[in-house]
């Protein structure tokens, strides 16, 4: 039988998912010594870990190269794309949040206010949610400086403690929605492979139980 | 040069040679599968007004528009059974029902950008129309089965029954906004927030308890027993039985292993009224046929009629099937001297026959033949002059 593909994001959930995988059963040594390699196969389970970039984890998954992924919510909602979303891991834990210079208020006025985001859909839908009209601007790196330089009005982006924001002499605005990593599969990978896949997520389930 | 002369928009492509071949086979091969199960062929127009599908499940956004000289809006025919609606509500409604009809024609479509997903998407299908009812349903799935036997070397067709998430949804007191949340969390089996979503609705109802069991009701025969038994009485119980009644026939006619069931197939749900069924592909990381019961589609045309069908994605199954790469280059080259076109080509005939692939050689001279040969890789020359010589060339690979 061809092993199950898992397509892991690299770098703080990578660590967690090392965890959970120890934690039901599986030797994880070649992902802890793993040098330059990128497909490593885990020795006492038929399965592969691939790392990948979290964006590449969806498109791997939807395509069906890579049957499961574990991936943030974040870059599920920004991504749009089809596949299944099992499970909420539990870890990762975050959120989407509209933040702004401290005490301004945001919802006064009538001009179209700009919204600086790494993550332009999120920022589209939440604003469309409300019926609200605004200018979205794409930023790569750190957000907190869109509104700082008069750039933009506000940003839409996730916040783990707040300490950036505050740093900043940013607060929170409203709340988005809150984020976690979650367990995606891809459709006919689920159907067609249900024997290997199924048990697999059973005891990843279970494990978050305890 | 301008700047898009050498390319092709995104999305589309051209095919060439072996991938030509391979979707030309799956073509012909469900073609004359389709006539021999008595359905006729049906071609619409690659343009049709945008009115046709302004009741469509799809979005205008995936819709490819352009303007016509009065200023109407049209569409690149985005999907076959809407057209087929058309074309049978206006010019087939006196034919005795019911119709068998078939289509092999490409849809247009656009999809997110770099997503690597086709625009430009051949599809071949059927469409069952005017009687409805259990045999119909037999013949539609059986028929895709069969279609996806002569193409695909491994797949599985998984069924379902939209009426019984939609009996449960529209017993809850919610508002349509939730509702389409719940739907959408069903079709891509996210149980945690499906769950969320549900609890505050769960202790009161039936209906919530089984909702949050749909995405779990997935696999072999046994998801009948654990469905019936969450199902509250009425419609949501009788979808489950006609479903079954319909899985135990295709049983009865062997086709157990390749069914499967998934109570979970809730997509496009103000289309579909009955069993949907989609098929999956060793090989390919996407469903390659969708079909269902579509019984209300008639009623936007003014000939309200009961309706069945699917439609296989031919270049999905193409690209898989393509993998498996043979040779493209001819069996051998003739070259003929001034004069003997005639015996040239009437050799090249007979060699046809025998079941060869021949080129006729564009070059003057026996030499640069040769070398052209050489460069293809054909290992085989015959010299047309006054007799017919055979040559072997030595091909390096």
């Amino acid at each position: 039988m061809n092993p199950i593909r898992i397509a892991l994001t690299k770098g703080r959930l990578e660590e967690k998912t090392v965890e959970l995988f120890q934690k039901i059963g599986y030797d994880c040594t070649p992902i802890l010594k793993k040098g330059r390699k990128l497909i490593l196969p885990i020795p006492n389970g038929n399965m592969e870990i691939v790392l990948a970039k979290a964006a590449d984890v969806i498109t791997y998954v939807e395509h069906g190269v890579c049957d499961i992924g574990i991936v943030g919510k974040d870059t599920i909602l920004e991504k749009e794309r089809s596949f299944y979303e099992i499970l909420d891991l539990g870890f990762g834990r975050c959120k989407f949040a509209l933040a702004g210079p401290k005490g301004k208020s945001f919802y006064t006025g009538y001009r179209d206010k700009c919204i600086a985001t790494k993550y332009p859909k999120v920022a589209r839908r939440f604003f469309e949610s409300k019926g609200m009209d605004v200018e979205i601007i794409k930023i790569e790196g750190s957000v907190e400086l869109a509104p700082l330089l008069g750039l933009s009005d506000a940003i839409v982006d996730i916040v783990e403690t707040g300490e950036t924001l505050k740093q900043n002499g940013l607060e929170i605005i409203e709340d988005v929605c809150p984020v976690s990593a979650r367990l995606i599969v891809n459709i006919p990978s689920m159907k067609l492979k249900k024997q290997q896949i199924e048990p697999l997520i059973q005891k990843i389930e279970l494990s978050k139980g305890e | 040069m301008t700047k898009y002369q050498n390319i092709t928009p995104e999305g589309f492509h051209d095919l060439l040679f072996k991938e030509c071949e391979t979707r030309r086979e799956v073509e012909e091969r469900l073609v004359s599968l389709f006539r021999s199960h008595g359905f006729s062929e049906v071609v619409t127009p690659s343009l049709e007004f945008y009115d046709v599908f302004t009741d469509s499940p799809l979005e205008p956004e995936c819709m490819y528009k352009l303007i016509d000289a009065h200023g109407r809006i049209l569409v690149f025919r985005p999907d076959n059974t809407t057209p087929i609606a058309r074309v049978v509500s206006s010019k087939l409604k006196d034919f005795v029902p019911p119709l068998r009809l078939f289509y092999n024609q490409n849809v247009f479509r656009v999809s997110p950008s770099m997503s690597g997903r086709r625009d430009e998407i051949a599809q071949c299908g059927v469409e069952l129309v005017g009687i409805g009812g259990k045999k119909d349903d037999i013949e539609a799935i059986a028929t895709a089965i069969g279609a996806l036997k002569s193409v695909a070397p491994g797949f599985r067709v998984e069924l379902g029954h939209i009426g019984f998430f939609k009996t449960l949804i529209d017993s809850l007191p919610m508002e349509e906004i939730d509702k389409l949340r719940i739907r959408k969390y069903i079709d891509s089996k996210n149980y945690a927030a499906l769950h969320a979503m549900l609890e505050p609705f769960e202790k009161t109802s039936t209906a919530c308890k089984a909702l949050n069991e749909l995405p779990h009701l997935f696999g072999e025969e046994e998801v009948f027993e654990r469905a019936l038994k969450i199902a509250p009485d009425g419609q949501a119980t009788e979808s489950i039985q006609y479903l079954q009644t319909i899985y135990n026939t295709l049983c009865e006619m062997g086709l157990q292993s390749n069914i499967m069931i998934d109570l979970g197939l809730v997509q496009q749900i103000d289309y579909y009224t009955g069993i949907v069924f989609k098929g999956y592909m060793h090989g390919s990381g996407e469903p390659v046929l969708f079909g269902g019961r579509y019984d209300d589609l008639y009623k936007q045309f003014g000939t309200p009629m009961p309706a069945t069908g699917f439609a296989l994605n031919v270049d999905a199954v193409a690209r898989v099937n393509c993998k498996e790469v043979k040779s493209d280059r001819a069996d051998l080259v003739i070259f003929y001297d001034k004069g003997f076109a005639k015996a040239a080509f009437a050799h090249m005939d007979q060699l046809i026959t025998s079941g060869l692939v021949c080129e006729v050689s564009s070059f003057d001279t026996v030499d640069d033949t040769v070398r052209y040969a050489k460069q293809k890789g054909i290992r085989r020359l015959d010299i047309v002059s006054d007799t017919i010589t055979t040559h072997k060339l030595e091909v390096s690979q």
